[in-house]
């Protein structure tokens, strides 16, 4: 469903944000892409949105090239980053409106609206509050919303859980098995190891763009992941996944 | 949770809907439509809409109402003159209406409230009397109170030019660059929609939220200025229709101003910074500067050149004439030689007035000439360009001032022809025109066949207003296409973080 092949970005002040990515994740999967700031976790997810242009390789969301067919791949995924924020001065249930017409429903009903607010769990009176009183983990209940909403196969979420208190997150967290329970395809890259080994179907380990590892859960029982990540942010190890 | 998800109605676009929604212009529409609707929402909720729509209505309205206390005034100032010119002429021989000031008035301009173009301030009277020894007055009857603040009109134009350029960029400042900072313009280009589509939204908000307040205050100061009494004539609501249209269009390259200048800027202040630069660079120093250069390239002649011009004139007239040029006898003694001494002395008089007309006219035509280069000069600048092309429509400014005087000085002849008729009439006049005191003495004929003719202003006509801002339409054009091909491009080559 999304698809990496020796995807590599150089930007062109000659720095190389990204060497040769491979990954696919399939169908009712998550895949974890782990990295320390500017290991290029995000420069992979803008060039899946089709907001870069790769320097060598492809990528691939439902088997639409970005680069070459931008909207037909840009309609099969949904997008939520932990800067990802929502017109503050118009309501959750008003921004969703706006983004449900975004992505193709024509005349979206409140009733719709607010079944998909219900389903991330929003509270019913944070329905009508502006977007700029909802804290960061009900924002980040309306990206989830946006994304169903939208009914793509794919969601790439850029660091979702950063700055959310540990009950935000676990809740975001439950969304997301769900998600992925229902068939979603999710690429998300994140640091926070102790949610990756608990989301993960496989994880992946970036490193000055260089894709260091990648690890199954099955094989993450085995491994300490802590000190795999550890071991590559210090350079110890070179594996090539 | 995921079995209720499921229901979830998918979307149009989702699978292989998307073949036909994205290529089907209803789709596109509703696109732009979407995005249209979520723009005019954000920006009609905010303080800056509601204090520039309200002071965009304002103004409108203080047109509406100075224009007609400006209207009435100027009226009663010219019905006076006509008046005083009435009882004047009023028991005066043929003879002694040579020497009258016969007034030409320009009308008062009643759609001063929509296009002023100077007519609060430039000449509306040109006397002149037939008699060669008189000169001719060209004058504003009453300028009103000059040392009032702020004594330059506010119409449609100013606030075209002025409220509704600077009303777009304050709206359109952070349309893109502050989307970029919140990270809202990433979001909503992870949907398929084209680029083009989010531009042509936010453009036709911008552009709508503010031409709604200024249509419906354009209506309204109409309705006003009529009610105040300004009679409108057939053809002066279509001119201040066409003036609307050309608010509409500059609402319209503003908004386009602000898209491309906040896509290119890096943050709010840095795109508010530039507006603001480009606005009074726009609206302030492109058309004072070319109200210098004017002067500069195009000057006029002092007015001790022009009397030393004059001089010269009656010295070689007087030279020409061997110093014979002056004679004036009683009538008696004249009529013994048949009033010759005087018909030399009529000849050199009128080739004096002639040529001294001439270096008249020739200074009125150099003014309009300064002011065109000016004019021209602004027009360098959107907003000035705006403000001549809602002149060239409603048929006002240089034009109507240049057409005043080209119909008063056709009068001239008129006035001749009737004065010469009159005289003719008379076996007891020794024909010499149009001297008084050598004219028929019988009184004017106050009505019927020979009564005084009267001047009528005609205005110009809507083809010819629309022929002359030609050139000033395909600038305009011109600009709007290149900038909003400029704007569309930076947009899609912009960022979004």
């Amino acid at each position: 469903m999304i698809e990496a092949i020796d995807l590599s970005k150089r930007y062109s002040n000659g720095k190389l944000a990204l060497d040769a990515l491979n990954l696919r994740v399939a169908a009712g999967e998550i895949y974890c892409l782990l990295g320390a700031k500017g290991a290029g976790k995000t420069t992979a997810v803008n060039l899946f949105l089709g907001f870069a242009e790769p320097t060598a390789g492809k990528a691939r969301i439902a088997g639409a090239d970005v680069a070459r067919e931008p909207l037909r791949a840009k309609a099969q995924v949904a997008y939520l980053a932990d800067t990802t924020t929502f017109y503050r001065r118009l309501t959750a249930l008003q921004n969703l409106d706006f983004f449900a017409r975004l992505g193709g429903r024509r005349r979206p009903s409140r009733l719709d609206c607010e079944m998909a607010l219900r389903e991330v769990g929003l509270p019913e009176p944070a329905f009508d509050q502006r977007v700029s009183e909802l804290g960061p983990g009900g924002v980040r209940k309306l990206g989830i919303a946006a994304a169903l909403m939208k009914g793509a196969p794919a969601l790439l979420l850029d660091e979702p859980l950063s700055g959310l208190d540990p009950k935000a997150a676990a809740e975001l967290v439950e969304i997301l098995e769900e998600l992925r329970d229902q068939g979603k395809a999710l690429l998300i890259t994140m640091q926070d190891l102790f949610w990756a080994r608990q989301l993960a179907d496989r994880v992946g380990i970036l490193q000055e763009g260089r894709q260091a590892l990648t690890r199954s859960r099955d094989e993450l029982r085995y491994e300490n992941l802590e000190k795999l990540y550890l071991d590559y942010m210090r350079g110890g190890l070179r594996e090539r996944a | 949770m995921a079995e209720r998800l499921k229901d979830l109605p998918l979307p149009e676009t989702a699978g292989l809907a998307l073949f036909w929604t994205s290529r089907s212009g209803a789709a596109s529409l509703g696109t732009v439509a979407a995005i249209l609707r979520h723009e005019v929402r954000q920006l009609t909720a905010t303080f800056r809409f509601r204090a520039l729509g309200l002071l965009v209505v304002l103004l409108m309205l203080l047109a509406a109402m100075t224009a007609a206390a400006r209207y009435h005034g100027q009226e009663l100032e010219q019905r006076e003159l006509a008046a005083d010119h009435a009882r004047e002429l009023r028991g005066a021989t043929v003879d002694q209406a040579a020497e009258i000031l016969q007034p030409a008035f320009k009308a008062p301009w009643r759609l001063s409230l929509v296009v002023d173009g100077g007519q609060s301030a430039t000449p509306d009277a040109y006397s002149q009397a037939l008699s060669p020894l008189v000169s001719p007055r060209f004058f504003r009857i009453h300028r009103g109170n000059e040392r009032l603040p702020f004594s330059t009109p506010i119409d449609w134009s100013f606030v075209i030019r002025l409220a509704l350029s600077f009303a777009a960029f304050l709206l359109g400042y952070d349309a893109v660059c502050g989307e970029r900072r919140t990270g809202t313009l990433k979001l909503v280009l992870t949907y398929p929609i084209a680029r083009w589509k989010v531009f042509a939204g936010k453009l036709l908000a911008i552009w709508s939220v503010l031409a709604v307040p200024f249509l419906a205050a354009a209506a309204l100061s109409l309705i006003v200025a009529r009610l105040e009494g300004i009679s409108f004539q057939s053809g002066d609501l279509t001119k201040a229709g066409l003036v609307a249209l050309v608010g509409l269009w500059i609402l319209l390259l503003s908004a386009l101003v602000a898209l491309l200048v906040s896509s290119l800027a890096r943050d709010s202040s840095t795109s508010l910074g530039i507006l603001v630069w480009l606005w009074v660079t726009a609206v302030i120093v492109v058309p004072a500067v070319g109200g210098l250069l004017a002067r500069r390239l195009h000057s006029i002649p002092a007015e001790g050149e022009t009397g030393r011009e004059m001089a010269a004139i009656d010295q070689r007239i007087s030279r020409e004439h061997a110093g014979r040029d002056r004679q004036w006898r009683r009538w008696q003694w004249a009529a013994a030689d048949g009033f010759a001494w005087e018909r030399t002395s009529a000849e050199a008089e009128t080739r004096r007035f002639v040529q001294k007309e001439e270096v008249r006219r020739r200074v009125l035509q150099r003014k309009l000439g300064q002011a065109r280069l000016a004019e021209a000069l602004a027009c360098l600048s959107p907003a000035a360009l705006a403000g001549d092309l809602a002149e060239r429509l409603a048929g006002t400014g240089l034009s109507r001032d240049a057409s005043f005087l080209e119909q008063a000085w056709a009068f001239r002849p008129v006035l001749g022809r009737w004065l010469r008729a009159l005289d003719a009439g008379d076996p007891e006049s020794p024909h010499i025109l149009f001297f008084s005191g050598y004219l028929s003495r019988k009184p004017l004929a106050q009505k019927g066949p020979g009564s005084i003719p009267r001047f009528a202003f005609h205005e110009e006509t809507i083809d010819q207003g629309l022929t002359a801002a030609r050139p000033i339409l395909a600038i305009l054009a011109g600009e709007t296409l290149a900038l909003a091909a400029a704007a569309l491009f930076f947009f899609s080559r912009s960022g979004v973080s």
